[in-house]
């Protein structure tokens, strides 16, 4: 069910990039962040797969930037309400933030279900279009 | 972070040069091949995206909200239709097109009243505050000439009421233009004594566009319907954004603008009361639209954006105002806390929130504005070409010439963010204590010596 | 009459709203319709009284498809320069 949900997904987001450097460019042009992930990724990873080190580390950096949110409270194992004190229209909002950073459109369904940093790591290290 | 951040403008660099570098060389052999003169022309390249040390790159931030505010995206929506679709002449009455406009239009009419407290068919529109102005003071003296020779105003309003009220005077009508007090407010005892017998309208605006002072409307409008005298009122600054009623205010006639609320430039309208009937002679010949106190054909998107943007600020009027408070108290703060010798011009506590007009002493305004490159503000002087006169409505308040010189006013609206606010402040608090840092006056002030004492050359 | 949403249709209601606040070009409208909308869900979240929750719910949808419409007309006349506020601080 996941991978028919994922498809279309997939479709929307495939592009043809000219070269790998034009895409980095542009990449950088609207993310300054994406060009130094870029710059520190090892020549030898071609795929642009994230580690789970990595996906925790900046999902950690969303949570804590978030208003609503005291950085003392994040940690990985963190339940949006009840360790964090969020309320449903503020975790919308976290699962909006996690999109924007990872350029992921999370379907409703699957954003409902998102109420902790462990869902939201499971989520996003298992979708092959995060970046 | 920091390090792409290094990193950014350099690769954006090397991207962009080998587009721009042959335009370059071209333009610069073509004007000399003088390789000084190349040089200088590459730094003036350079110098144009630097302005007093500020690098100009985007956009300003806008605080220039009672000049005019940015066109509501609800308001533009509702627009649309009326510029592809539906472009009849509301005035047609034989077809469809015509149909479908006058329909509009007389919701928009109804928005508009209904904001106000008022009837619809008290609502005429106009093109705008200014001509609103005209008809009011203009054409309500001209209609009751016979009997009424007289108007009562301030010193602080639009210079379209005092440019209609001169214009009265050449023809023989007199004017009382009541000062105001140092905090804007008109003393109301002192109008109703300026009320004569001959007196044919009292106009007073409701918040001034410079100080963001409210005068006191259920005040006046009571004196004035006591002595049986119509109350007109300017409130281009003060629809929407402060509540308006105009059978509580006792306002006989009311300017209104939609381009200050979110609306199209280009249309307004004038409340005419009713009961008892107050009545103008147009200042416009013509078809006999608007019941022929404004003929011309009425246009329809416009009216339709502003009845938009009335419903709106009906609908956000208390949201919108908590928002400006707080960013109006946030700017205050923030400025405040980082420098001193800073003067608020106006009431704070008879004021609308969305107008912040402070003067920095010790500091030349015009380079305070210049050095504010990134910020969109005015003075509140009319420093335009060649005149350096400082603000009228400033000189009323009594406030002195220096200080009027280096007034800015910071306008707070709708779309402002936290974010703008904090930037102004910033780039306010710099330039200012640059400027500072460079005055022999604010250097002479901090060692203690009353700049009054000193005797100015004269030149 | 229109029955008050259900939580879901709600949160889902929200999630379009920000969606498109996003896709605005221009800074302050962007940021303006992403606060407002967050604002009204919590001015609004505590509506007990099913009409009134139910008017509230057909106006954010109306207010969304105006936003859909005009992130299109303003994504199609943005100006070359952006607002400063979208870029960084030298």
């Amino acid at each position: 069910m996941a991978a028919a949900a994922l498809r279309p997904a997939i479709l929307r987001r495939i592009r043809l990039s000219p070269s790998p450097a034009a895409a980095a460019g542009a990449a950088a042009a609207s993310q300054p962040h994406a060009l130094a992930r870029w710059l520190a990724r090892p020549m030898s990873s071609h795929d642009a797969h994230l580690t789970r080190d990595e996906v925790v580390d900046r999902l950690l950096d969303v949570l804590k930037c978030h208003p609503k949110v005291d950085p003392s409270k994040v940690s990985p194992e963190a339940h949006f309400e009840k360790d964090l004190g969020l309320d449903s229209l503020d975790t919308v909002e976290v699962v909006m933030a996690i999109e924007e950073e990872f350029k992921l459109e999370i379907p409703d369904q699957e954003a409902d279900k998102i109420d902790s940093l462990p869902l939201a790591i499971e989520y996003v290290a298992n979708h092959p279009m995060a970046a | 972070g920091r390090l792409s951040r290094r990193l950014l403008p350099l690769l954006l660099r090397r991207g962009s040069t080998p587009s721009i570098s042959p335009a370059r060389a071209l333009s610069t052999a073509a004007v000399t091949a003088d390789a000084p003169a190349a040089a200088a022309a590459a730094a003036a390249e350079e110098e144009a995206m630097t302005i007093k040390g500020v690098r100009i790159s985007g956009r300003p931030l806008y605080m220039d909200m009672q000049a005019t505010t940015p066109v509501d995206p609800r308001v533009l929506d509702a627009m649309l239709p009326f510029y592809l679709s539906r472009y009849g002449n509301p005035h047609s009455r034989t077809h469809l097109y015509g149909w479908e406009s006058d329909a509009a239009v007389e919701e928009a009419r109804a928005r508009v009243a209904s904001l106000v407290g008022a009837d619809p068919r008290e609502i005429f529109f106009t093109s705008g505050a200014t001509e609103c102005n005209n008809i009011a003071v203009k054409g309500v003296m001209r209609f009751y000439r016979d009997r009424r020779r007289h108007v009562v105003t301030t010193q602080t309003e639009h210079k379209c009421v005092l440019d209609s009220c001169r214009y009265l005077q050449q023809e023989g009508f007199e004017v009382t233009y009541l000062p105001v007090r140092p905090d804007g407010l008109v003393d109301v005892a002192q109008l109703a004594d300026a009320i004569r017998p001959d007196t044919g309208l009292v106009s007073v605006m409701a918040v001034n566009n410079e100080i963001g002072v409210v005068q006191p409307l259920e005040e006046i409008g009571r004196i004035c319907k006591e002595k049986g005298v119509p109350f007109h009122t300017d409130a281009a600054q003060a629809l929407g954004k402060i509540p308006i009623d105009v059978n509580q205010m006792g306002i006989g006639l009311m300017s209104l603008s939609a381009h200050k609320i979110y609306g199209p430039k280009g249309v307004g309208a004038l409340y005419l009361r009713r009961r008892p009937r107050i009545r103008v002679e147009p200042q416009m010949s013509g078809g006999g639209q608007e019941r022929g106190i404004r003929s011309g054909t009425v246009p329809t998107p416009l009216v339709v954006g502003f009845g938009a943007a009335c419903e709106i600020a009906a609908k956000e009027m208390d949201y919108d105002h908590r928002r400006a408070s707080v960013l109006q108290q946030r700017l205050l703060d923030g400025i405040r806390g980082q420098v001193d010798d800073i003067v608020i011009n106006g009431s704070m506590e008879h004021r609308y929130p969305g107008n912040l007009n402070l003067s920095f002493a010790y500091v030349e305004g015009e380079s305070l504005l210049m050095g504010l490159k990134e910020v969109a503000v005015s003075s509140g002087s009319a420093c335009t070409s060649a005149s350096l006169e400082p603000s009228y409505v400033l000189r009323a308040l009594g406030v002195e010439e220096d200080m009027a010189h280096t007034s800015i006013r910071f306008g707070i609206g709708r779309f402002t963010t936290e974010e703008e606010v904090d930037r102004a402040i910033e780039l306010t608090v710099h330039q200012v204590k640059k400027l500072r840092d460079m005055s022999p006056l604010y250097e002479m002030a901090k060692a203690g010596i009353d700049l009054k004492s000193i005797q100015w050359a004269q030149h | 009459m229109a029955a008050a949403p259900t939580r879901a249709e709600a949160l889902s209601l929200f999630r379009s709203l920000l969606r498109t606040a996003r896709q605005f070009s221009d800074y302050n409208i962007r940021e303006y319709t992403r606060r407002r909308a967050a604002d009204a869900f919590r001015e609004n979240r505590a509506l007990g009284d099913a009409a009134a929750a139910a008017a509230v719910f057909a106006d954010g949808k109306k207010q969304l498809e105006v936003a859909k419409r005009q992130a299109v007309v303003y994504s199609l006349y943005a100006p070359k320069a952006k607002s400063i506020m979208e870029m960084k601080l030298q």
